[in-house]
């Protein structure tokens, strides 16, 4: 028994200590196309969230900060709100899960200071510990390594790649880099994201059941109560989605009333953005046109903010 | 060892509960029946030369030969029963016999009876039920019919059969029943192969629980080997076919003529490398404890005929079918007529096993279908031996291809929601257009990790894996090694594709 333990102990640290050098091999050119598990911060196009940062930084004292996934910085247009004369800022980031949301309330929430949050809540986020958010976090973050205690959440080894990939051979690349916004995208200070794409039909779904995690949902309440302590007015949203994404959704009623539970127990105020009439505009499943923006805008607006009583 | 089987009792109760604990009540009705039927099997009765203790001792003269029960054999069986009775030193009257006869059928009905009622009311009730509808609406009537919702226990279809093995060999005397209850429940609940397999015969692993075990380097060794090449087919080979294969599967119809051929292929992989991953994990777990389970996959897609497949391919459930249903049908020494009913029974009630859809029995028809004329022609034993050489010649080539793509043809059918998705599958790679358009061709990834599977499987084929292969740590250690990070490299992460036997 004691020569396997040491014989697996030795293996265990062999393949321990020459791990960096798989990262390595993993982006040589050519390689890098058989290591899916690899690689992925240099081929990502996280020019928008490292623009956004960017803008986050010299921007102060706003009146609304948004808040959650691509759905939130695809669809909430700060320009919506100048009528109001309201400053607002939109800080979503792809697939933004709670876990991420806390660490960047964590970072701006002080410098912002702002007097309402609008927090988009897409219960997909809540059934995973948000990979995608992750690496388009570290990608263009230089405070990465204070991402270090979500890695025990993920499934997944990319992260947990990308991570150590960051640490020892990434340092300057992505953050000093070309910035590479998609073509049909436009980045509007103040953190949106403007598409060009026209609106698609799209293709029929397979049901899914969207479980939300426990641990996202301890941080989403925790988040919560922190905004609510500090009385800051805190509105949520589920953003509007295509009728065929919406219809293969075989929970969504249970997803619902967990949402409008919290918001009850916090008193703040709660919309599902697909229980109205709105225009069939979106590009893929969940991602609206320009014209499905401006429509959604409009509506979120005479839903929260009609009396403009922030 | 008492307290080597009460802990690994324990833990696999805890392995199974992990998934529903309310299911614990079956596996342990299951063992309670059969352990009970066991004991009202006795006294042992041979109608085999050797009879195997459950302590594993050979209770015969080792000197004589196993004789396989055929119906000649089974024709002189009341002779041999009585037999064994005067060897014994007891010459009961005939009425005696007669009614020890029915109760020792009565108990072994019970067995049956009660975990194939198990499996019928779990796994085919709602099939039984919908299929009679359809067949009755044949006829004009519109029945209403109504189905149960249930949930199908995980590895229900193995533990039963695993369980059946030890009741049918009690009483046909191959095997002394045990007395001890937790050696029993443990055989039964073995948690390394209770889920997926392999089905062990009791014979081989019940002994075994009757052992004081201690941990051997090789035996542990060999374990680990086993279980990391059995990640490396689990989730290199299985998992990535699995992201090519579902799409395809799923969008059949708008898929290209080659994505869909290339979607049938890359399935045969995906299943082998899932069921035969699983098998290997399962293997090694048991090794590390000290146990041998018996081989479930040799290289099956190195076969040269469909024969020589199904004595590599799940060789657990094949051989169970042969033993305890082929054989007591009259097997192939029987007229020709009879031998091919035979063959069809075998395959369609084995791919029946597998699932409550017509598919899993369009899929055991094939395959009969394709084994009958090798049958016929007297070649189904053509290649019991494998060819030894490390080049393949032409002609081997040819066959091995041949016979692939065949049973590749047949996974379509075990893949596919109805049989009439599988038909329209095919008839979909000449009606639309040849080439990809929507899901486009497997990633290099894939590419690289199959070939590189299918060449170190060629190597390793005649020992558990290609790992076994290498001699010298200087080699065996990059080996290792290099099979580690290619999983690290090229594994599917994230999260989990259950394994597809789970679901039978």
């Amino acid at each position: 028994m004691k020569r396997f333990f040491n014989k697996f102990i030795f293996l265990f640290f062999v393949v321990v200590l020459f791990y960096p050098m798989l990262i390595f091999i993993s982006r040589v050119p050519f390689v890098d196309q058989f290591s899916i598990n690899f690689n992925k911060l240099s081929i990502r196009k996280g020019g928008n969230t490292f623009l956004r940062f960017q803008d986050a930084d010299t921007t102060q004292n706003i009146d609304l900060l948004i808040l959650g996934s691509s759905m939130a910085y695809r669809g909430v247009d700060p320009r919506a709100f100048d009528s109001l004369g309201l400053a607002v800022f939109n800080l979503g980031t792809s697939g933004q899960t709670p876990m991420q949301t806390r660490f960047l309330i964590d970072k701006y929430l002080y410098k912002l200071n702002p007097k309402s949050v609008l927090w988009e809540i897409s219960p997909f986020t809540f059934t995973q510990a948000g990979s995608e958010s992750f690496l388009d976090l570290i990608s263009v973050r230089k405070d990465y390594q204070e991402m270090a205690y979500m890695l025990p959440y993920f499934k997944d080894i990319l992260p947990i790649n990308a991570f150590l990939d960051r640490l020892l051979f990434n340092e300057l690349e992505s953050t000093d880099g070309e910035i590479m916004l998609d073509k049909e995208d436009v980045y509007i200070k103040g953190g949106f994201v403007e598409t060009r794409r026209k609106a698609e039909k799209i293709p029929k779904l397979e049901e899914i059941s969207l479980e939300m995690l426990d641990f996202q949902k301890e941080i989403f309440e925790s988040v919560l109560d922190s905004l609510v302590k500090r009385n800051i007015k805190v509105y949520l949203f589920q953003s509007p989605v295509s009728e065929v994404y919406f219809s293969s959704i075989q929970n969504k009623e249970t997803n619902y009333n967990y949402i409008l539970e919290i918001a009850n127990k916090y008193d703040v105020e709660f919309f599902d953005f697909n229980s109205i009439e709105l225009c069939d505009c979106f590009y893929d499943e969940i991602h609206l046109t320009k014209d499905g923006v401006e429509d959604f805008n409009k509506e979120l607006i005479r839903v929260f903010f009609k009396n403009n009583d922030m | 060892m008492k307290l080597q089987n009460a802990f690994l009792l324990l833990a696999s109760y805890v392995f199974y509960g992990w998934w529903d604990w309310r299911f614990l009540g079956l596996i342990i009705a299951s063992s309670a029946v059969d352990y009970y039927c066991g004991l009202k099997l006795g006294p042992v009765i041979s109608t085999k030369n050797r009879v195997i203790s459950t302590e594993g001792r050979d209770l015969n003269d080792g000197s004589k030969e196993e004789k396989e029960i055929s119906p000649s054999a089974s024709s002189s069986r009341n002779d041999q029963r009585t037999r064994s009775f005067r060897q014994e030193g007891e010459i009961p009257n005939s009425n005696a016999i007669l009614s020890l006869f029915q109760g020792r059928k009565l108990y072994l009905t019970i067995s049956l009876t009660f975990n194939l009622g198990l499996l019928a009311f779990f796994k085919y009730f709602n099939f039984f039920i919908e299929s009679a509808a359809d067949f009755i609406s044949l006829f004009g009537f519109q029945p209403h019919i109504s189905t149960l919702n249930l949930i199908l226990p995980v590895g229900i279809s193995f533990y039963t059969f695993q369980t059946l093995s030890y009741s049918i060999d009690v009483y046909r005397g191959n095997l002394k029943p045990t007395k001890d209850l937790i050696a029993f429940f443990t055989f039964v609940a073995f948690f390394p192969q209770l889920v997926a397999g392999p089905i062990e015969r009791a014979s081989n692993l019940l002994p075994q629980f009757f052992k004081k075990r201690e941990f051997e380097y090789q035996q542990g060794s060999d374990g680990m080997k086993l279980i990391l090449w059995g990640f490396f087919k689990k989730m290199v080979i299985a998992d990535n076919c699995a992201l090519v294969v579902n799409p395809i599967f799923e969008n059949y119809q708008t898929a290209s003529g080659l994505e869909l051929i290339m979607g049938a292929i890359l399935f045969a992989f995906q299943i082998y490398g899932d069921f035969s991953g699983y098998s290997d994990i399962a293997i090694g777990v048991a090794k590390l404890f000290g146990f041998d389970l018996m081989t479930n996959f040799r290289t099956p897609y190195f076969s040269r005929d469909i024969a020589e497949f199904w004595r590599r391919w799940h060789i657990s459930l094949s051989t169970w079918f042969r033993d305890y249903v082929y054989i007591p049908l009259g097997g192939s020494r029987v007229p020709k007529a009879k031998a091919i009913r035979n063959i069809f029974i075998v395959f369609l009630v084995s791919g029946f096993w597998h699932g409550a859809n017509w598919t899993f029995i369009a899929w055991g028809g094939i395959h009969a279908a394709m084994f009958i004329p090798i049958f016929l022609i007297g070649k189904n034993r053509a290649h019991l031996h494998d060819g030894e050489h490390l080049i393949p010649s032409f002609r081997e080539v040819i066959q091995i291809a041949s016979t692939f793509l065949l049973v590749s043809v047949a996974w379509v059918f075990f893949r596919a929601e109805t049989v009439g998705d599988a038909v329209d599958y095919f008839t979909h790679i000449f009606r639309n257009s040849l080439f990809p358009t929507s899901y486009g061709w497997f990633g290099y990834n894939i590419r690289l990790a199959l070939i590189l599977f299918i060449l170190l499987e060629w190597v390793g084929r005649f020992q558990f894996n290609w790992l076994e292969r290498i001699q010298g740590k200087w080699y065996r250690y990059p080996a290792y090694i290099s099979t580690i990070y290619s999983i690290l490299f090229f594994g599917v992460f994230g999260e989990p594709i259950e394994f597809i036997y789970f679901q039978f």
